[in-house]
């Protein structure tokens, strides 16, 4: 099997990521290319997965309000 | 015999079947042996499956999806599907790539011989809203008139002062955006777009580089990385299937 994909960091001030956190990454990356990107047929010859937009839009949400939460910043820290 | 179902990978050009593996979705307990159907020079990359079978995207799923099509480019161009497809048969499959062969062939010569490439690039900053009013006067400007006062701001001043903030952030974005593409218009071969997720994110990137210029690729990016400000990381990923470069819709409705 090949080797799991990883996301390369190139940067002028480098910093180490950790293997899990990479993987991490690279299970997103994955995500968005397999879920949203490709080929797709719209036909009768195919059963499509009903639930995959909706998994990937409310997985989408998820990922968007931790980052916005991460960026909040109390009023008072700010000059 | 009991009908069984093809999961579609991808499209490939052959004129003999290729095996790929037992590296497919798994099927009745073991890995689904990955192969192709053939027709007019055209090959679907598939591995049996149910079209009864719940198929629901899991990680377990997902993740020999783009295995297979990792496997699958080491030897050919490939046309990826997107996840969850799965025909009835081998006729069904056959009829549709017929019927879509000029497309099908153009898009498999946009991609022949390239891979696509994927970069983040990111704002390393405690605070977004510091960084952004760092960099941009007016912004800093009208920050401290409104919060510099002894009364406090209203809400109308604080929706302006906002509102200036989501601009000047998507301005900046947009004029990196348009500088890191320039300096990559050498190195590939096209370059696609994506909205921005998260508010650190500066530009979210996918090109499509020619197989032989991936190193090139590469060392490029740490020279364009060297040549923007420590803040701004890039995070570059792949090979993968040209998952951004392909414009295929296989329905009914679509043109011949």
């Amino acid at each position: 099997m090949a080797q799991p994909d990883l996301v390369h960091r190139a940067a002028s001030r480098p910093r180490v990521a950790s293997l899990a956190s990479q993987r991490r990454v690279s299970l997103c990356e994955t995500l968005d290319r397999v879920l949203n990107k490709g080929a797709v047929v719209a036909g009768d010859i195919v059963i499509s997965v009903a639930g995959v937009d909706l998994l990937y839009v409310g997985l989408n949400l998820v990922v968007t309000s931790v980052e916005t939460m991460r960026n909040w910043k109390p009023a008072e820290t700010r000059p | 015999m009991a009908t069984t179902g093809r999961y579609l990978y991808g499209l490939i050009r052959a004129k003999e079947d290729v095996e790929f593996g037992a590296i497919g979705l798994e099927h009745d307990g073991s890995r689904g042996r990955v192969h192709t159907v053939l027709v007019d020079s055209m090959g679907a990359v598939v591995s049996d499956f149910s079209p009864r079978e719940r198929l629901l995207p899991l990680r377990k799923n997902l993740e020999p999806h783009n295995q297979v099509l990792k496997e699958v480019m080491r030897a050919t161009t490939v046309i990826p599907m997107t996840f969850g497809h799965v025909a009835r048969s081998d006729e069904e499959i056959r009829k549709t790539l017929r019927r879509h062969r000029a497309a099908i062939t153009a898009q498999l010569e946009r991609v022949t011989g390239a891979v696509e490439m994927g970069l983040k690039v990111k704002w390393d900053v405690d605070s977004i809203y510091d960084y952004i009013v760092g960099v941009d006067p007016e912004l800093a400007a009208l920050r401290d008139q409104i919060f510099g006062r002894s009364t406090a701001p209203s809400a109308n001043e604080k929706m302006e002062l906002g509102k200036l903030f989501e601009d000047r952030l998507n301005r900046e974005r947009d004029e990196q955006t348009d500088r890191v593409l320039e300096m990559f218009q050498q190195s590939v071969r096209e370059a696609k777009v994506n909205a921005p997720k998260g508010e650190k994110m500066v530009m979210d990137l996918a090109f499509l580089v020619d197989r032989d210029a991936q190193k090139a690729f590469e060392e490029r990016v740490y020279q364009v990385a060297g040549a923007f400000p420590a803040e701004y990381v890039f995070d570059y990923s792949g090979p993968w299937a040209p998952f951004h470069f392909v414009d295929l819709d296989l329905g009914l409705d679509a043109e011949n």
